[in-house]
């Protein structure tokens, strides 16, 4: 090992080649961390220089109309879409772990909305959505129903969730279908000696087994619930350029590229950093109690 | 307690045959070993028997009843995997219970008959820890518990020692032989590891290509092989086997050298002896074949020496270390009665 390590002149030929990834690293990724965390202490409207508002911005939070609603429909969303999206995508990688005849279409056809264009689809949705020669009205007409307002107000938290759902299946099948090809065929051959039942098997050791893959994808699909704008913003956008369901992704643009109060929009994307660090740590606490076996 | 028997068994893979129809009976009580090399299709064998692969043909009766279409836990045995197979999020009781668990049984007399089990395998101190945090042969005592737990009528092994070190599976060897004299259960015991087989087992049956070749006591095996190939098999080091050409009771070799023959046969067959019924006698010793030294292992208690007679490879066991070197042109002489012949065409045994 220690014969691989660089000495001398040669570590700072490691140093060289290594600084273009790191310039990019420091401005990229630290630069605009530290630029939003200033800035969020700011006034500024982009066009005159930036003004100190100490921690007004943060103070003013509560106070403003669109960012409550958006932290609200955020986390019913998030409260709808994380287990779905959890649930579904499991039941699918499960139904998908079998060598049946068409497995592999099956596979694609689910993965195939997470390779597609977002704005693509979501315009398809919207057609699916749409309130006059919609395809979901149009059949529920058909049956002799009565048209529903599927991106209203009032139903568009759903509308939005179903559309994230089914886009997030096929990432979390994958993920998934991995874990579930990891365990080893004897744990269940053990399991049919030892005289468990089908549901008992997946009880006792697929779920169990699943435990890493489980709480990574409940990070990752978490992490997206909060950070949802896509599929969001093309289907909820009204005509006035604000949406009959902002989410906070969607407030923090509202404010920062249409309003130009950057110092609000930094402390916003702020808080909602803070928010998916918040879960994230709780997610980790929680699989150290429970997830993490030898 | 129960009797296993196999009647021609046959077992498909698609259009590949890999069993072709093998048949043997495992008393109650007794210790079968299923000998043969890698593919012999010993742990299929074993899998039929448990009920984790489909029988193609043939039946597998446990206690007289033909239990082909019964799943595995309706057959009333239980398995230990090679790789043992503990559910990695269940501790040591856990596992060993979990069968019992799954039958309802009272948390009391799972507990109880845990503790049993525990106590029989020593593991006692170890019910509450994590298998990953137990030593290979730790390990190995949990899966043989989580067996003898449901007290089933047959052990099943599928190669249960092969992951383990080479002290400890000596040791492990005689453990599971003693754990067989103390619960009396009918086992069948997969191996590739022909001293493990001899060491433990009853009977032996030597698997080839999904044949059987021979079933009997272990010194059966090794004192009358049915063949040349359970000849070669059984026995470390392994037989010797030379072509020759029988007449008048003699075996010719080559053409300086042939050798007694014991047993009544002419024309060309297999002449076989075990190293260690070679003496080393001295030179112009009558009926001693010439061999030159070429190699030389001690491993203290043995000597195994190999050599060449007329360019055909012949090996010799000694222990009373016998002052040779490579090079050297030593006599040794077949013992009375202990060659063997052999068919050239099927191998079958002549003598």
């Amino acid at each position: 090992m220690g014969a691989l390590r660089p000495m001398g002149i040669e570590r700072w030929w490691v140093l060289v080649f290594l600084t273009p990834t790191l310039i990019g690293l420091l401005l990229g990724t630290f630069g605009s961390i530290f630029a939003t965390l200033g800035i969020s202490f700011m006034d500024w409207d982009l066009l005159t220089p930036p003004t100190a508002a100490g921690i007004s911005n943060y103070q003013g939070l509560p106070d403003d109309r669109l960012f409550m609603r958006s932290l609200w429909n955020t986390l019913a969303f998030a409260g709808l879409y994380v287990p779905l999206t959890v649930i579904i995508s499991l039941f699918v990688a499960l139904g998908l772990n079998r060598t049946i005849p068409g497995v592999s279409f099956f596979r694609v056809a689910f993965f195939l909305p997470t390779v597609s264009s977002p704005t693509a689809v979501g315009l398809l949705w919207t057609w699916i959505y749409a309130q006059d020669n919609g395809v979901l009205n149009e059949m529920i007409t058909a049956m002799g129903g009565d048209p529903v307002r599927w991106l209203s107000r009032s139903v568009a938290l759903y509308s939005v969730v179903i559309v994230n759902v089914w886009g997030a299946i096929g990432g979390g099948m994958i993920i998934f279908l991995a874990g579930l090809q990891a365990i080893p065929k004897d744990y269940y051959e053990v399991a049919e000696m030892d005289g468990a039942k089908s549901w008992q098997r997946l009880w006792f050791i697929t779920l169990p087994a699943l435990a890493p893959s489980m709480f990574f994808q409940c990070v990752l699909v978490t992490i997206n619930a909060f950070q949802a704008f896509d599929y969001i913003y093309i289907l909820t956008r009204t005509g006035n350029g604000n949406s009959t369901m902002p989410t906070l992704v969607f407030s923090i643009y509202r404010n920062g590229f249409r309003f130009f109060r950057m110092g609000d929009a930094a402390a916003q994307a702020v808080v909602l950093t803070c928010m998916i660090m918040v879960l994230t740590l709780i997610y980790f606490r929680l699989q150290k109690k429970w997830g993490a076996q030898a | 307690m129960a009797q296993v028997s196999i009647r021609n068994l046959v077992k498909d893979y698609g259009t590949m045959q890999v069993m072709h129809g093998v048949s043997f009976d495992v008393a109650d009580g007794e210790f079968m070993a299923l000998v043969g090399p890698s593919g012999c299709g010993k742990s299929t064998l074993l899998r039929m028997v448990a009920g984790l692969e489909d029988i193609t043909d043939g039946t597998v009766e446990i206690d007289g009843k033909v239990v082909n279409d019964a799943a595995p836990k309706e057959r009333d045995i239980a398995m230990v995997f090679q790789n043992y197979a503990l559910y990695p999020h269940m501790s040591v009781a856990q596992n060993m219970g979990f069968s019992l668990r799954l039958r309802g049984g009272t948390k009391a007399d799972i507990a109880k008959r845990v503790a049993e089990a525990g106590e029989i395998l020593g593991l006692t101190p170890y019910l509450d820890r994590m298998p990953g945090q137990l030593s290979g042969g730790q390990r190995q005592r949990v899966a043989m518990g989580r067996a003898i737990v449901r007290q089933p009528s047959v052990f099943l092994f599928d190669e249960p020692l092969s992951n383990l070190d080479a002290a400890l599976r000596v040791q492990m060897r005689a453990e599971i032989r003693n754990l067989h004299e103390r619960l009396k259960s009918t086992s069948i015991f997969v191996t590739h590891d022909q001293v493990e087989a001899m060491t433990m087992a009853d009977r032996i049956a030597v698997l080839r290509d999904g044949h059987l070749e021979q079933v009997g006591p272990p010194l059966d095996l090794y004192d009358r092989p049915a063949n040349a190939f359970v000849a070669g098999f059984i026995g470390s080091p392994a037989m010797n086997i030379l072509p020759g050409k029988a007449s008048n009771g003699r075996v010719t070799l080559t053409d300086q050298v042939s050798v007694t023959a014991d047993g009544q046969t002419d024309g060309p067959v297999q002449w076989g002896i075990r190293p260690e019924h070679l003496e080393l006698v001295p030179t112009g010793t009558e009926g001693a074949i010439p061999a030159t030294v070429t190699g030389l292992e001690s491993t203290g208690n043995a000597d195994f020496v190999s050599t060449k007679v007329d360019g055909l490879k012949l090996d010799a066991l000694f222990n009373d270390r016998p002052k040779i070197n490579r090079g050297d042109v030593i006599s040794l002489r077949p013992r009375d009665g202990k060659s063997h012949l052999f068919d050239v065409n099927d191998g079958l045994r002549l003598s």
